[in-house]
């Protein structure tokens, strides 16, 4: 029979174990991402270089310099960073009146926000496809970017909405006593309240749209305006594929995500639980 | 009832510049998915196939033959019962090892915030790179899983798991838990951490076993947020086209084919927008639906 201390022990073992499994298996994946990416091509074909004894970085040369990766990239950077501000100033304009003042039926809009989130992607992408075209957005930017803000703009109102419910008020009643003006109060004071809010707000509706795939298919047909998750399927031949340079086009493409985690590390699980992101 | 009418009306004049705030979000939503959510409802009721724009039916109101018309494709009857496969075994593997790990990532660990860190990658990953990350893991010829398989003497010969009947669901399925497990991780742990110690502690000396506490502390206490990220998983899983698409396409023979990639097939592959909103609207009232006998289920047990 085991004593108390040594079952809580054994718990903790048996705790640790199954953490470091699961973290292998989330991590392992792109370990050997990366060390294919650094590969020859006879290399990945060779079950004795699984870890490879030498490495090349002329995947990552082709990928950048004789590709259009680059531009790709620039392109998706375009459209999310726009996206990510109309849903910002979109959202904090809302949030702000919805907490700010008596609107009527205020619950009400922000439960019917949160609805949207329910309509599949798919039910949207068919009416959109020829509503734009009758806009002449089809393969346009414009186009592209109002649909991202239809996923994105629900999300970012209501968790711009739970921070704004916890900021203390009192601020702005003060600045407002001492001679400021409305927008003054919340430029000059609860805008720096809300600053980490709003970040991570922000920064998921980036994470948001850079991981669109379905939309950007469909609806950008130049292909120097394709945006990354469309134009990796480049190293995807129609007979064969070129693995070293697709995973070190993968590398590339997590840079961003990589940036997105060390910026939002410490706000991170708090942000996610209260606004209820679903990337 | 004049008095009110009147305090209604100067409310209305001291809050105007809140509703000027709100409007152009609710404008925006209005436009970019309320509108389209009822085109599209309209357009499962409309004879709307762009293979023939110029016959006579086109864009005419059509009854349920829409409707008709994917009930009887045997495809559609397949991609809906491998949309509640998918569904079921998504929510259930996920849920079972997210609860795991929450229960885990709560204990005073060292190096717990790295460990929370890590596990988030699958999370973060965009899909479509998860989506080709796995099929090159998945590869006959390249892939590491074979690789390390035949090594190991476990296959006598390279299996192409995508190109299979048999595999090819379960191989698709995997990656769709493996990304989705710390979206409700994440949440069941918030909940978790929000639970005094002391709660415990004087279970423990009430004889409490730890399972009984389980049951009877903790689940009630985290059934709501549960119910809430569930919900919200619920969504991603049910309309995870990405991960399909990218990996079989719906293929081999169908045998990933789920509600939505059939719609997306209907209007993109097919050009069929009026059968494509149909089969949509099947999967919204599916959604719904899930959600309702969710709720439903954990309201009952309070």
């Amino acid at each position: 029979m085991l004593t108390r201390n040594q079952k809580r022990g054994l718990r903790l073992a048996v705790a640790y174990v199954f953490i470091i499994l699961m973290v292998f298996l989330a991590v392992l994946p792109f370990v050997y991402v990366i060390l294919t990416a650094l590969k020859t091509k006879e290399q990945i074909y060779d079950p004795n270089q699984i870890i490879p004894t030498y490495i090349t970085f002329e995947n990552f040369r082709h990928v950048i310099f004789e590709s259009n990766f680059v531009r790709y990239f620039l392109n998706s950077i375009f459209i999310t960073v726009v996206t990510m501000i109309i849903c910002m100033i979109l959202s904090v304009m809302a949030a702000y009146g919805l907490t700010r003042y008596r609107i009527v039926g205020a619950e009400k809009i922000k439960m019917a926000v949160l609805m949207t989130r329910m309509f599949p992607g798919i039910l949207l992408c068919i009416p959109y496809y020829i509503i734009m075209r009758q806009l002449h957005l089809i393969d346009s930017y414009v186009g592209l970017i109002l649909m991202y803000c239809s996923f994105t703009l629900p999300f970012a109102i209501w968790n711009t909405c739970a921070f704004f419910s916890t900021i203390p008020w009192e601020l702005e009643e003060s600045a407002r006593i001492d001679g400021c003006s409305r927008s003054q109060a919340f430029f000059s004071v609860i805008f720096h309240v809300a600053k980490p809010g709003l970040f991570v707000t922000a920064l998921f509706c980036f994470m948001n749209s850079w991981d669109e795939y379905m939309y950007a298919s469909i609806f950008i047909n130049t292909t120097l305006k394709k945006t990354i998750q469309v134009g990796m399927k480049d190293f995807i031949g129609q007979y064969s594929v070129d693995w070293g340079l697709l995973m070190s086009a993968v590398v590339i493409s997590l840079i961003p995500i990589l940036v997105f985690f060390a910026l939002v590390q410490k706000n991170l699980v708090g942000g996610l639980s209260s606004g209820a992101v679903k990337g | 009832m004049q008095k009110k009418v009147k305090k209604r009306g100067l409310e209305l004049r001291k809050n105007w510049p809140g509703y000027l705030l709100i409007a152009p979000a609710v404008l925006a939503i209005l436009s970019l998915s309320i509108y389209p959510l009822f085109r599209g409802i309209y357009l499962s009721f409309v004879n709307y196939n762009l293979v023939r724009p110029n016959e006579a039916i086109f864009n005419t109101f059509a009854g349920l033959q829409n409707y008709v018309k994917i009930f009887t494709n045997a495809v559609f009857q397949q991609s809906v019962v491998n949309t509640v496969k998918w569904t079921v075994v998504n929510l259930v593997a996920q849920l079972i090892v997210a609860m795991l790990l929450a229960l885990a990532l709560n204990k005073k660990l060292k190096g717990r915030s790295l460990y929370r860190t890590l596990i988030l990658v699958p999370w973060a990953v965009p899909h479509a790179i998860a989506a080709m990350t796995f099929t090159f893991l998945y590869n006959a010829n390249v892939g590491i899983i074979n690789i390390l398989a035949v090594k190991l003497g476990m296959l006598t010969e390279s299996i192409s798991w995508l190109g299979s009947i048999d595999y090819a669901f379960w191989c698709v399925a995997l990656v769709a838990i493996w990304k989705g497990i710390p979206f409700q991780m994440i949440f069941i742990l918030a909940a978790l951490q929000g639970i005094p110690e002391s709660v415990y502690e004087s279970a423990e000396m009430d004889g409490a076993s730890r399972w009984q506490s389980f049951w009877r502390i903790t689940l009630p206490i985290i059934k709501e947020p549960l119910a809430i990220a569930t919900i919200l998983n619920l969504i991603g899983i049910v309309s995870c086209f990405n991960t399909i698409w990218l990996m079989t396409e719906g293929g081999p023979l169908y045998s990933t084919e789920i509600l939505y990639t059939f719609a997306y097939r209907e209007a993109f592959i097919n050009h069929n927008f009026g059968t494509a909103a149909a089969a949509s609207v099947i999967l919204f009232l599916f959604m719904a639906l899930f959600s309702w006998i969710y709720l439903r289920m954990v309201r009952e047990k309070e």
